[in-house]
């Protein structure tokens, strides 16, 4: 193999693809990566079995076609702090991979590519396209709500659903609960309904940036591929059943206070900072345009009013500060909406204008 | 300044509860167990024991030894109630009282004596009290150490006081059979034997190595006990980092099913006192001791806290599971913890199953207190007659 490739081009590829090698593995290939050049193209590859991810870059300049694996981390070093210029990469039949450019030449002892995981191949009978921006929005307002028990492993990612027309992400961690809907067509051939592990949508968010490129989502029997560009993330899917979680979202609340979305972020944030760590417990009381927030804990004592407006009788209630302060922050209205019918009973969530989403959250014991 | 430990024990708790209760078995040897024959002997009134029988004794063999015995069944849920009224004479005492089960605890008084008062006089006081309010006799030894109280509590029974000084811990062990000290039970006392080792101060005096690893963690224990070395705390269940109950078996157990029947016992009474308590607990920790003394502890986060003893015992039962254990077992034992406060329950979106199971052990709890712990338990461990 020997290819030339400006440095920054072929950094920014390894970049691209380096959230999926494994740390620490059994398999030392595992933190390769793999550098296949053919065809006018470099395809990067890296996979922990659990997430894959792929970069084709598109290259003038293939010299000699050929494969290798080497350490990314080293890769990357070595890379990432030579001088911006022209680099050949080259390697042999005993897997030295040779970096060079003016002044510079290293050599990487790498394993043979045919030892590299191949990565599944993905079917593309149902295919959503999502703009960039509506796939963010999907899976930021939902994916703070998943569980990190892995004793309950179907509760640590999301749950996607498209029935050709819709696509919904839902998440909980059986304490409170997100849903987002947004309008997605494609290639649908029947009902999708998959859990993806938190982690690889985590590695999409972080690909998809600030993109407003559309992205196709190919949703296999046990994998999910997303394809933004020239980069590929393919993930395992979680086997399970996730909770039937349309008959926990209240279909009305008594009671609705509105509130400026930053103060009641702010308030709440406070609050928890003297709240019991382990509990992080606040109670709200509300009555006509003042919502007090109360937090107790080995430190001191809080207290917050944050100024509402009421549609319904007074009352009160006590949240853990965390799951409201984790979904006042992913929002972007100015306001939002809090319902409350009785303080046992789920409060529901929701950002004015944004009917497509609903986060559910159980309120704590009051006294 | 040197603590000031209260150990009480009440006498043939059972047996006199029974001899209470039917006045006219006052004076004869009372043995409470059954059934008669292939049950075990629960507890025996003094006037049994003077025939050579004890408590673990199989009743075909205590009633060879004692033909003209009242046998009476063993009644828990009065036992437990009376236990109730004991603990309530003790608490104005201090508030570090920690019960150790039914007919036992430990009072830490070192700054909670009254002017003018000293352990002994606090430990008699207390013998008057129980006496007067139940009709029941109580031993006490008065130490440092829970352990050495213990030991002294029971050098008299019954209604016995046995204060050891600051300073006389080791001469007052030293002369005491070496089956005596806590934590050697019979297989270690043969073992100590064979060294040579009859009494506590024979043991206090052993060098360490000549222990070697034959006695594995509790080697060193052991040890420091015999030299009168006893320095673990009273701590009251109220302010417990957790909350636990263990038993040993009379003979060593092999039987899936017998653990797993001792351990939903064990769990139903953690719940219970994580209940009565205010607290949930947010993990469980098996421990599990074979005949070697090789103890194993596994621990596990539960999913939610809980004090319902189905979250609590299903994650034990896991543990047991898991831990591959297919030896002899002497000990086991089941602990909550760590703990948080109930007021600070989080409802879960989908445990309808788990809060309905909590109206159910709050009713359990609320007939146990009202009827006795006898007049309602699990299926599982309600006695086949």
């Amino acid at each position: 193999m020997k290819f030339t490739c400006p440095k920054r081009v072929f950094h920014e590829a390894l970049q691209s693809v380096s959230r999926a090698v494994a740390s620490r593995s059994t398999l030392p290939i595992l933190g390769n990566v793999l550098l296949d050049a053919r065809g006018g193209q470099l395809r990067l590859v890296t996979t922990d079995l659990e997430i894959g991810m792929t970069s084709n870059l598109p290259l003038d300049g293939v010299i000699e076609e050929g494969a290798v694996t080497v350490p990314e981390r080293i890769l990357q070093d070595v890379v990432g702090n030579l001088p911006d210029a022209e680099l050949t990469v080259s390697s042999d039949e005993r897997n030295l991979l040779t970096v060079s450019s003016a002044k510079s030449q290293y050599t990487i002892h790498g394993l043979p590519a045919e030892e590299f995981p191949v990565l599944p191949q993905v079917a593309d009978a149902n295919k959503l396209s999502v703009p960039g921006p509506v796939l963010r929005d999907l899976v930021r307002k939902t994916i703070f709500a998943s569980s990190a028990d892995e004793s309950r492993v179907f509760l640590t990612g999301c749950l996607l659903t498209w029935d050709g027309q819709t696509a919904t992400m839902v998440a909980t961690d059986t304490h409170r609960l997100a849903v987002k809907r947004v309008p997605a067509t494609g290639k649908f051939a029947q009902a999708v309904s998959v859990i993806i592990p938190a982690r690889a949508l985590t590695e999409l968010l972080r690909l998809l940036g600030s993109t407003e490129e559309p992205v196709d989502v190919c949703v296999g029997d046990s994998q999910v591929l997303f394809a933004l560009g020239r980069v590929r993330l393919v993930s395992r899917l979680i086997e399970g059943q996730f909770p039937a979680f349309e008959r926990v979202i209240p279909a009305e609340t008594l009671k609705r206070l509105t509130a400026n979305r930053q103060h009641l972020y702010d308030a709440v944030r406070r609050a928890s900072i003297v709240a019991r760590a382990e509990s992080n417990k606040i109670k709200l009381h509300f009555e006509d345009a003042t919502l007090t927030i109360d937090a107790e804990g080995e430190v001191g004592r809080a207290h917050e009013e944050v100024l509402i407006s009421l549609d319904g009788e007074l009352g009160e209630i006590a949240f853990n500060a965390t799951y409201l302060q984790d979904v006042l922050a992913v929002l972007d209205t100015e306001t939002v909406e809090l319902g409350l019918t009785g303080p046992l009973n789920p409060g529901l969530v929701k950002a004015e204008g944004e009917a497509d989403y609903q986060y559910v959250v159980m309120p704590m014991q009051m006294l | 300044m040197p603590r000031i430990i209260v150990h009480i024990d009440m006498d043939a708790f059972f047996a006199s509860i029974e001899v209470l209760d039917y006045p006219e078995l006052r004076g004869k040897p009372v043995i409470v167990g059954g059934p008669a024959v292939r049950g075990v002997v629960s507890a025996a009134s003094y006037e049994a024991r003077a025939f050579g029988v004890h408590s673990a004794m199989p009743m075909g063999e205590a009633l060879r030894r004692c033909p003209q015995a009242v046998v009476m069944p063993v009644r828990g849920g009065r036992y437990h109630d009376m236990s109730r009224h004991i603990m309530t004479l003790l608490a104005p005492h201090t508030p570090l009282l920690e019960q150790m089960s039914v007919d036992e605890a430990y009072l830490d008084l070192t700054h909670w004596l009254p002017a003018g008062a000293t352990g002994a006089s606090v430990a008699a006081e207390i013998q008057t009290t129980i006496a007067r309010e139940t009709g029941l006799g109580c031993s006490l030894g008065v130490a440092t150490g829970k352990a050495i109280a213990k030991m002294a509590s029971d050098l008299r029974k019954p209604r016995g006081l046995v204060v050891v000084p600051p300073g006389e811990e080791a001469a007052f062990l030293a002369p005491l059979e070496i089956g005596k000290l806590r934590g050697v039970g019979a297989a270690t006392e043969r073992k100590l034997r064979a060294l040579g080792v009859h009494t506590i101060g024979d043991l206090a005096r052993l060098p360490a190595t000549r222990l070697g690893g034959q006695f594995g963690v509790v080697g060193p224990e052991l040890l420091a006990l015999a030299q009168g070395r006893d320095d673990s705390p009273v701590v009251p269940e109220r302010q417990a980092k957790s909350i636990g109950r263990e038993t040993t078996y009379w003979t060593d157990v092999t039987e899936r099913a017998v653990l797993e029947r001792t351990l939903l016992a064990l769990t139903d009474d953690v719940a219970e006192s994580l209940r009565r308590h205010d607290f949930l607990a947010r993990g469980v920790t098996l421990k599990l001791r074979d005949d070697a003394f090789r103890t194993i502890t596994r621990s596990t986060t539960l999913p939610e806290p809980s004090d319902v003893t189905e979250a609590l015992y299903a994650a034990a039962r896991a543990l047991l599971t898991a831990a591959r254990w297919h030896r002899p077992t002497r000990l086991i034992g089941v602990t909550a913890g760590p703990l948080q406060p109930a007021a600070d329950r989080q409802f879960n979106l989908f445990a309808e199953d788990d809060d309905k199971k909590r109206k159910v052990a709050g009713a359990i709890d609320a007939i146990k207190a009202r009827f006795g712990n006898d007049a309602i338990t699990r299926a599982r461990l309600a006695k086949k007659e």
